[in-house]
């Protein structure tokens, strides 16, 4: 309601609003890093993670929320621009490289599963599914507002320019892209030490 | 008002007096009652910080109850005090003066911190101490004994407790040797003790200790026994300690068939018989113990009696003596009187009569 | 109430209410009928230690009155009626129409309530969460708690959780961007930064304790081991998630009530907080210090000496700024004019009983002392002082203070001071023999004692004093029906108080400034009734407005259906067979409703 109200930081309300949620996220994503730190090496019972991580592929996906990330940054440059046509097609390519992500993270969670590592196999896996599941809800929940944002402005057309939103949820895409960055080189990079 | 906050401060004063009083009182599990070196470190602490607290205390409620006093409003009164905002200099005096005072606290605390964390040296007395749901089993790796909620140590002697726990988080405390210590499944806790002199030669100076992590159901009914005796009385206790019962009597003959044939042996064992149970306490040497279900009752005819009338006639989880115990029969299990007659004079007669 | 909010008293204007104020009220009944709640299972768990071996009640339920009136108590009553503080006080004090976004605050309450209900669920199946309100791995696996009793806990705790995280970010923007001109940071009344500093806590402590409690539904019902010593995890890492969590939790319930402390004894004592600046940066001190000390809860569990020692230090450290505090509240009365009415009663005692609890915390936070007070009735007698005698004594302050704001009537003074003589009193028959009990070495949380051990006395004498705080507690339950009804009328200032919400009527418009208020000083209203002589200065006449020109947020029903549909959600875990339908049909109303709520008009 207050988006045209002056704050006293100069910051919108709800951009502000989701810093702070940033802030909090990183304490829970830290939790969860802490966590699999901790458990990497307990009760392994089942397959380790030099077993069984491909990184060339993990690489490809992180490279693909990489570019996920820089469509993202070029629909918050073309709204502020009021390019109505590019910004949509940035919207579109965030959305499908994030769905691609999924995609991967879908079939390297099969494939651990078939190389016989499930969610209770041993701690190692518990903690790594833990720490990437709860990212891929994250990417999921980004996906799912990043194209609620684009069938909106495809319906809506010149008349919807909202670059406050725009900026809002390209501060949450970036974050959990940063995210996944960190996961991967605790988690996989770590891994070849 | 005020002078009820009098009558209130005087009364508080006496409650105290009463309660410190109180606090000496020589009760089985009384904190003030140390007897071991490390007990009296921790008290020799423990006291510094009393006076400190309590001076601060001093420090507080003299000015408060001064300024309440002098400062309330009094009928007609309509002055505006003066506006003070503050004075840096008595802030960062009373900000530096707890942080000293905080260090004389600090520095014997860490003195004991660093004392306690020394590893023991190799070759002490070590026993082994078992948390389970809701009993303690000790076991002396040197000596082959394996006994159940009376812990036997010698006086004088330096002790090294490891610490264990067969399913949830125990805690190890006899209030009395000072210190507690959790005992962790996966994980084993040292705990060092040089055991305190013999005050009673003859039948050995008994020490309460109770869990203090909530364990589950029976947490409250989780006490054991330390027992302090003199060396030779010690090694005369260990010698004999896991012999096999003496059955002589009929009604004995009668109880050890009853606990043969009666699934006790399921979960007790018994040394030198065909008893060989892990799940429930050891019952080798029961006869010679002062109390049973772990401290709950005493080890005579009427505990007894109440102990496996009550296992066997209620409902897991609602037992009187020990809610949620294992020690849990079939729907129609029958265990007469005359049963547990047997199966007393069996565990409490022939079992003791080795000692 | 001005007119255009009269169609919206009713229960569907309660239902779809974003007025801060009415939430905060929602907020403070339903802590309330929580604390009625947590006090008879603290009857019930004094009555059954009245005397050794009593048979009152079984194991098993005074196990879970153990457990629930923690959790009640913590998370229930204390932390949702500081909220309900927050949520009144926050945009009066700084000057604003309403939070950040009312939306999302009616949002928190509702989470809040029906995950409160969740976590009571268990009444009406009888499994009753029984492991402790710290939940310690491995008691919660389910291996030794096999029904939902610990469920009910964690899904409970995850809902109300998500309910404050919500709150914390709502408040926090609300005063880091909302304040009205003039009103910089160091000019916020106290009560502010307090709240302040526990939003900050809250945000960045909850992800903590989620995470951990994800962690135990996914050991119960997952096949994960993370708590399982067996499967090769460790129990160990549960209590340093949860105390990571819990000790600032601790100075989260204790924060607001400083604060409220921070406004009370000023106003009664006619003179401003003694050294402001000082408080506020003591109040963060504390708040960053909280972060460092949780270890001193597991100072039994084998540290180390190293760890023990860092944590000890810690603990001593953060008696410095809480020291400071006492020694502030005390300069703020001396050479006042102490008016001694409910509310400062309160408030003083809260000053007296702080300071108790304070003094005994520094004892155990030496480790060794520690090794003989931990898991005793020390402990219990320790944290009641802080946080009944603390806290709770403090937010009761609150209530006589603001209760006249918030209604525009007074709460009956006589009954209120016997109250308040009764809680003390029996607050200190309880807990102070504690302190005995505890050197006498009885563990806390037993269901019963032998009579061999010497403790029916202090036993005894604490259940008297529970029951005198019983009664204490009943006599203020009927003075706020009576004085609801037939309560004195209270002007717009009656305390002649010192912060902005006293410059507006009482109870406030919807609005709550007809003209956003403009600030120079801190006091800023003082300064506008008396001069630097204390000569009172005549109020310029207010300015007239048009109530209707101001824009007010539309009641909206989208945020009590996405809380029931996030509540149901987690619900459906409990039934059996086609709970996964009702799950699924929580999350399709939490997804319906957030479209809703996204395209309504604010």
């Amino acid at each position: 309601m207050s988006a045209h109200l002056e704050t006293n930081t100069g910051v919108d309300n709800r951009k502000f609003a989701m810093w702070t949620l940033i802030g909090s996220e990183c304490f829970l994503f830290g939790t969860l890093i802490v966590n699999y730190m901790i458990n990497r090496n307990r009760g392994l019972a089942g397959p380790t993670g030099p077993e069984i991580f491909n990184i060339d592929l993990t690489t490809l996906s992180t490279f693909d929320l990489l570019m996920s990330s820089v469509a993202m940054a070029l629909a918050v440059f073309y709204c502020k621009q009021k390019r109505l046509r590019a910004m949509q097609i940035s919207l579109a390519t965030v959305v499908i490289f994030g769905l691609f992500f999924l995609g991967f993270q879908y079939y390297e969670f099969n494939h651990f599963v078939n190389e016989g590592l499930s969610l209770g196999t041993n701690i190692f896996g518990s903690s790594f599914y833990l720490l990437t599941g709860c990212h891929g809800i994250h990417v999921a929940i980004g996906v799912m507002i990043i194209s609620t944002l684009l069938i909106q402005s495809l319906i809506k057309g010149e008349s919807w320019f909202n670059d406050d939103v725009v900026e809002i949820c390209g501060l949450y895409w970036h974050f959990v892209d940063v995210i996944w960055i960190i996961i991967f080189t605790v988690v996989l990079l770590l891994v070849l030490i | 008002m005020v002078s009820l906050v009098r009558v209130f401060k005087v009364a508080l004063f006496f409650i105290l007096s009463l309660g410190f009083t109180a606090c000496f009182e020589k009760l089985p599990m009384s904190t003030a009652h140390v007897v071991t070196e490390w007990g009296h470190e921790i008290n020799h602490v423990y006291l510094i910080t009393t006076v400190i607290t309590c001076l601060i205390f001093v420090a507080v409620a003299v000015p408060f109850c001064y300024a309440l006093w002098k400062f309330r409003e009094k009928p007609g009164d309509t002055r505006i005090p003066v506006q003070v905002r503050g004075n840096h200099k008595l802030e960062i005096l009373w900000t530096l003066i707890p942080v000293v005072l905080l260090i004389f606290i600090f520095l014997p605390s860490l003195e004991i911190i660093m004392k306690r964390g020394a590893e023991p040296p190799a070759g002490t007395f070590t026993i082994e101490v078992i948390g389970h749901q809701w009993w303690w089993e000790f076991r002396y790796p040197d000596l082959g004994i394996v006994t159940a909620n009376e812990l036997y140590v010698p006086e004088k002697t330096p002790i090294l407790l490891k610490l264990k726990s067969a399913d949830v988080i125990h805690a190890f405390w006899i209030p009395r040797w000072g210190g507690k210590m959790d005992m962790l499944p996966g994980v084993t806790n040292l705990l060092t003790y040089t055991t305190p002199a013999v005050e009673d030669p003859i039948r050995g100076d008994y020490y309460q200790g109770h869990c203090t992590e909530l364990c589950g159901l029976s947490h409250a009914r989780m006490r054991y026994e330390a027992i302090v005796l003199p060396k030779e009385r010690f090694d005369q206790w260990a010698k004999t300690a896991m012999n096999p019962p003496l059955v002589a009597s009929a009604l004995e003959k009668k109880g050890q068939e009853l606990f043969m044939t009666k699934t006790c042996f399921t979960c007790h064992a018994i040394a030198g018989t065909t008893a060989k149970g892990q799940i429930g306490p050891d019952l080798t040497n029961f006869g010679n113990r002062r109390m049973l279900a772990s401290g709950t009752l005493h080890n005579d005819t009427k505990g007894f009696h109440n102990w496996l009338r009550d296992s066997v006639d209620s409902k897991p989880d609602y037992q009187n003596v020990k809610p949620g115990s294992l020690m849990v029969f079939a729907e129609n299990f029958v265990l007469t009187d005359e049963d547990i007659k047997a199966l007393q004079a069996y565990l409490q007669h022939s079992t003791a009569k080795t000692f | 109430m001005s007119n255009h909010s009269a169609p919206n008293t009713g229960l569907w204007g309660w239902i779809t209410t974003v007025d801060h104020k009415k939430i905060a009220i929602l907020y403070a009944l339903s802590s309330l009928f929580f604390f009625f709640l947590g006090g008879v299972e603290a009857m019930i768990m004094r009555t059954q230690l009245i005397i050794p071996n009593n048979d009152f009640v079984t194991a098993r339920t005074f196990n879970s009155m153990v457990t629930m009136h923690g959790t009640t108590m913590i998370f229930l009553v204390v932390m949702p009626l500081s909220s309900a503080f927050f949520n009144f006080l926050i945009p009066i004090m700084i000057g604003a129409r309403d939070v950040a976004f009312p939306r999302l605050n009616a949002l928190s309450f509702w989470i809040f309530f029906f995950g409160g209900i969740l976590l009571n669920a268990g009444y009406f199946i009888n499994e009753v969460p029984r492991q402790g309100w710290f939940g310690y791995a491995n008691l919660t696996d389910r291996q030794y708690t096999p029904d939902l009793s610990v469920d009910f806990w964690a899904m409970g705790l995850q809902v109300v959780g998500l309910a404050s995280l919500i709150a914390s970010i709502n408040f926090f923007v609300t005063i880091m961007n909302m304040r009205c001109k003039g009103m910089t940071l160091l000019k916020m009344p106290m009560f502010v930064w307090t709240s302040l500093v526990t939003q900050v806590l809250l945000f960045l402590a909850l992800p903590v304790i989620t995470v951990a409690l994800v962690m135990i539904t996914f050991d119960r019902h997952f096949g994960t081991g993370f708590f399982n010593p067996g499967a090769g995890g460790s129990v160990i890492l549960w209590q340093h998630l949860f105390w990571v969590f819990g000790h600032p939790e601790v100075y989260i319930l204790i924060l607001p009530a400083m604060g409220i402390v921070s406004e009370i004894l000023p106003t009664f004592s006619k003179k401003p907080l003694f050294g402001y600046s000082v408080m506020v940066y003591s109040s963060c001190a504390i708040g960053f210090l909280g972060f460092a000390v949780w270890a001193h809860h597991m100072f039994t569990t084998g540290l180390g000496p190293w760890a023990t020692t860092f944590f000890t230090a810690a603990t001593m450290l953060i008696a410095v700024p809480t020291g400071v505090k006492i020694f502030n509240w005390i300069s703020t009365v001396w050479g006042g004019r102490i008016h001694f009415n409910t509310a400062s009663l309160f408030g003083l005692s809260f000053v007296a009983m702080f300071t108790f609890g304070g003094l005994s915390g520094i004892m155990h936070s030496s480790a060794p002392i520690d090794t003989q007070h931990q898991d005793t009735y020390f402990v219990v007698a320790h944290f009641h002082y802080v946080l009944y005698g603390g806290a709770v004594m403090g937010l009761f302050g609150g209530v006589f203070y603001w209760f006249p704001k918030v209604t525009g009537r007074f709460l009956h003074e006589g009954m209120g001071k016997v109250q308040f003589w009764l809680f003390m009193i029996g607050f200190n028959v309880t807990f102070f023999p504690m302190h005995f009990l505890g050197v006498q070495g009885m563990p806390r949380r037993n269901y019963t004692y032998a009579a061999d051990q010497g403790w029916d006395l202090w036993n005894l004498v604490a259940t008297l004093g529970a029951y005198t705080t019983a009664i204490g507690g009943l006599l203020f339950f009927y003075n706020l029906f009576y004085s609801i009804k037939r309560g004195a009328l209270a002007p717009a200032d009656p305390w002649d108080g010192r912060t902005l919400e006293w410059t507006i009527p009482s109870p406030p418009p919807e609005y709550n400034f007809g003209i956003e208020p403009v600030v120079k000083n801190l006091d800023d209203f003082w300064h506008q009734k008396y001069d630097e002589q204390g000569q009172r200065l005549s109020l310029p006449a207010k300015a007239s407005y048009d109530p209707h020109s101001i824009h007010l947020p539309n009641p909206s029903y989208w945020p009590i259906c996405l809380a029931a549909g996030l509540t149901l959600g987690a619900a459906g875990f409990f039934i059996k067979g086609f709970g996964l339908y009702v799950s699924l049909l929580g999350v399709a109303i939490v997804l319906i409703s957030s479209y809703g709520w996204a395209y309504e008009e604010a």
